[in-house]
């Protein structure tokens, strides 16, 4: 269902993260989305690119209606260098 | 005995599009750590073929050090589950299903390994309990079986020079930090950590809260790490203990 004028930005909220857990593009629980000032928006990381791009088709085919932002962040893999070690006593 | 190194990572989420993201970044794990840990969410849906494709990034690594690994909820939603843990046992990624294991490092310590998933329910003043209807009474019971599975684990590994627990699910809510505080409940269980200080432990580690913070400790004083990739924001961690 798209979103409409009338409907609640909570229920909209909603509606995304339930599409976002869904689409086997992505299976996404853990992106943040809000809604402020009639602007949709996105955080949170995901591992990859392909992922990050899917989130903005699914979220824009979601709502037509809101400008969506996708701010999500594709997170890092580098490899630590071998200094990078925490002791624990 | 000297120092046991201890590499973790969780929340690989791995699916088709992950091929070749990660291998290359495992390339020196070998000569940082003395066993890699990964806890938990290794595939994006719990799809055998996604095993697959993460296989293929371990397959070295694994060769290398001994890896081992916990299942986390995105490697149950197919229904699959068995067959990913089989998929990465294959190429040497022991997957711990309520299951402990004893390894020799190079130092010639002997690190004992205790691997459940965990599950949510809760912290201390605001945690389910197992009352009212039957679904409910099975959320809570899930994690209190769960709990009492790594307690015999731990208590398993009496040969031990050290000990890790392996989760998916939080113990504590220290390293919740940064998530918001309703969710709570869906991330892990003080059940866990009750567990972990009855039997006894020298480090936990743990993912599941990719909005949490990296370091707590559990009420009775063990260490704990939660190494989700979006907290680590590298690799992987490397944690070195006694
Ligand atoms: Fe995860
Ligand atoms: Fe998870």
């Amino acid at each position: 269902m798209p979103s409409t004028p009338t409907e609640p930005d909570d229920y909209v909220i909603g509606r995304v993260q339930q599409a976002l857990a869904h689409d086997p593009r992505v299976n996404e629980l853990d992106v943040t989305v809000t809604i402020k000032g009639g602007k949709l928006f996105l955080t949170g990381t995901v591992t990859t690119e392909e992922r990050c791009r899917a989130i903005t088709e699914i979220v824009c085919r979601e709502c037509p209606d809101l400008d969506v932002h996708n701010e999500v962040a594709v997170v890092s893999l580098r490899e630590p260098d071998g200094a990078d070690v925490e002791e624990l006593t | 005995m000297s120092p046991v190194r201890v590499a973790a990572v969780a929340d690989v989420h791995c699916g088709q599009d992950s091929a070749g993201t990660l291998a290359p970044h495992y390339e020196h794990l070998a000569e940082h750590a003395d066993v890699f840990v990964i806890a938990g969410d290794l595939t994006r849906r719990g799809l055998p073929e996604e095993a697959q494709v993460l296989a293929g990034e371990l397959a070295d690594v694994a060769a290398a050090v001994p890896t081992f690994a916990v299942l986390g909820n995105h490697d149950y939603h197919s229904d699959e589950e068995a067959m990913v843990a089989k998929v990465l046992d294959e190429v040497g990624v022991e997957v711990l299903e309520g299951a402990a294991t004893t390894v020799e490092s190079e130092g010639g310590a002997r690190v004992g390994i205790a691997g459940v998933k965990g599950f949510g329910g809760g912290f201390a003043g605001a945690c389910g309990t197992e009352f009212g209807e039957p679904e409910m009474k099975a959320f809570v019971a899930h994690t209190r079986e769960i709990s009492t599975r790594l307690e015999a684990c731990l208590e398993a590994l009496t040969d031990a020079d050290v000990r890790i627990a392996l989760l998916h699910y939080a113990p504590v809510d220290d390293t919740l930090r940064g998530e918001r505080l309703e969710i709570y409940p869906f991330l892990g269980s003080y059940l866990l950590a009750e567990a972990i200080d009855r039997a006894g432990a020298d480090l936990v580690v743990h993912g599941h809260a990719h909005g949490g913070s990296e370091k707590g400790v559990t009420p009775g004083g063990v260490h704990v790490r939660n190494v989700a990739l979006p907290v680590i924001n590298r690799a992987y961690r490397v944690y070195e203990l006694g």
